[in-house]
């Protein structure tokens, strides 16, 4: 979802950012601000992960739309919360005009939360996922020199599922360590490069 | 004997440095209670021995089971190296120049805020690497809590004694060993973050090209561990 064969667009601000954060102002905050700026805390993954499988097959927009809706339906993603989840919350969430209504995707949140509290027992699911980080990031030129995917993605995806998570694929999981600064893939020399300051630039 | 002098040892000399406490453990292990400790006190620690007292204040953390970090310091060829250990067994080492105040904070963040020095927990870790630098030891043979090693990087640090001895790995056979044959950066960084250098043995893992590729201790010591290793 965050690559594209097309240059960068170069704001009103004169700022450049890739196409997909260039015309919408939701999406355009949400790059200047969050994107790729690192989340460590289990709660914040925890959410992060959530919303990366919901937006499988959707675009990253809708799902930052519902974003309000989804933190209120499932009670903040606290892991320990959505673990109890029962029949009757399944049915609250799929009755939930504010969320995405996918019966898959909300029991593998339910799932996710479980195996995210089991996790605790090996270190948590911010070690856990921060332990895939390599010891190089991306340095993309050109838009379509971002990778969709990487070595790192599959092995995490790989380790996720042993662990019990559902709708972790390889793909999903580049977008997430993207999302919370794991690889910086902002191309070189954007104003974004570097903010995340997990890499020296 | 509770009110003699002996035993009002003001509980702030606990957190000082002249006893080699953090001062983060002061709260669980202050010295107000009983006298079954008196004759310990005397044999040990007439009212001006610092040593004296702070080995009591060992004793009495380890009777009590108050302790979650030990630690002590030991020279070695690649300079001096802190040794931390849990009830579980040894959980840290580091060199000095990863800064031993903020190793000993961060164990304290994660494992728990009672980090006490107390050299004679670690006496047999410190005899072992004693010989492995005196190349009459090739392998460890030591608990090791595993508690700072998740995920791929625990999976990496657990195969990483695997490579023996004297010989060398590289990033690359590494990831396969560990099931992700591509993940050649993701090993990078693992072995970047290993909490037991020298004992679980990252230094034997070179790049592709036989370079030496990074090292927590700097590039000299690395080539130091391997020197000893090949010249033994």
């Amino acid at each position: 979802m965050m690559t594209t064969d097309s240059p960068v667009v170069l704001g009103e601000d004169g700022l450049a950012r890739p196409p997909w954060a260039a015309a919408d102002p939701l999406l355009r905050d949400y790059y200047d601000t969050e994107w790729g700026l690192p989340i460590r805390d289990e709660r914040g993954l925890f959410e992060r992960l959530s919303l990366e499988a919901f937006q499988s097959g959707l675009s990253w927009a809708t799902i930052l739309r519902k974003r309000p809706a989804f933190r209120a339906a499932f009670d903040n993603f606290d892991p320990d919360v959505v673990a109890a989840y029962g029949e009757s919350d399944v049915q609250r969430l799929m009755g939930d005009a504010g969320i995405v209504r996918n019966l898959a995707k909300i029991r593998a949140t339910i799932t996710n939360a479980a195996a995210t509290v089991r996790l605790r027992e090996q270190g948590g699911l911010a070690e856990f996922i921060w332990s895939f980080q390599p010891d190089r990031t991306p340095e993309p030129r050109t838009p379509d020199e971002i990778p969709t995917t990487s070595p790192e993605s599959l092995a995490l995806a790989k380790a996720l599922r042993r662990e019990g998570f559902a709708f972790v694929g390889p793909t999903t999981m580049f977008a997430l360590m993207e999302a919370v600064g794991i690889v910086d893939t902002h191309l070189v020399g954007s104003h974004r490069r570097g903010t995340s300051g997990v890499w020296a630039s | 004997m509770n009110d003699t002098p002996e035993n009002n040892v003001p509980t702030d000399r606990v957190g000082t440095d002249a006893v080699g406490t953090k001062s983060v453990a002061t709260d669980s292990v202050g010295m107000d209670s009983g006298g079954r400790d008196d004759a310990l006190l005397e044999r040990l620690a007439p009212a001006t021995d610092v040593a004296g007292l702070h080995r009591l204040l060992e004793l009495r953390a380890e009777q009590d089971g108050l302790l979650d970090v030990s630690y002590r310091t030991v020279d070695s060829p690649v300079g001096a190296l802190l040794l931390a250990t849990t009830p579980v067994g040894l959980v840290r080492v580091a060199f000095d120049r990863e800064g031993f105040d903020a190793v000993l904070e961060a164990l304290a963040t994660r494992l728990g805020p009672r980090v006490l020095r107390a050299p004679a927990k670690l006496d047999e870790a410190a005899r072992q690497l004693e010989e492995y630098f005196a190349g009459t030891r090739t392998a460890f043979d030591l608990p090791l809590d595993r508690a700072l090693s998740t995920g791929f990087r625990g999976q990496v640090h657990v195969y990483l004694p695997q490579i023996s001895y004297g010989h060398t790995a590289s990033y690359g056979e590494v990831a396969a060993a560990v099931g992700s044959p591509r993940a050649v950066r993701a090993v990078g960084s693992a072995c970047a973050t290993n909490p037991l250098p020298v004992v679980v043995p990252c230094h034997r893992v070179l790049r592709s090209d036989g370079s030496l590729g990074g090292y927590l201790g700097g590039a000299q010591a690395k080539n130091a561990l391997l020197a000893l290793e090949h010249a033994a």
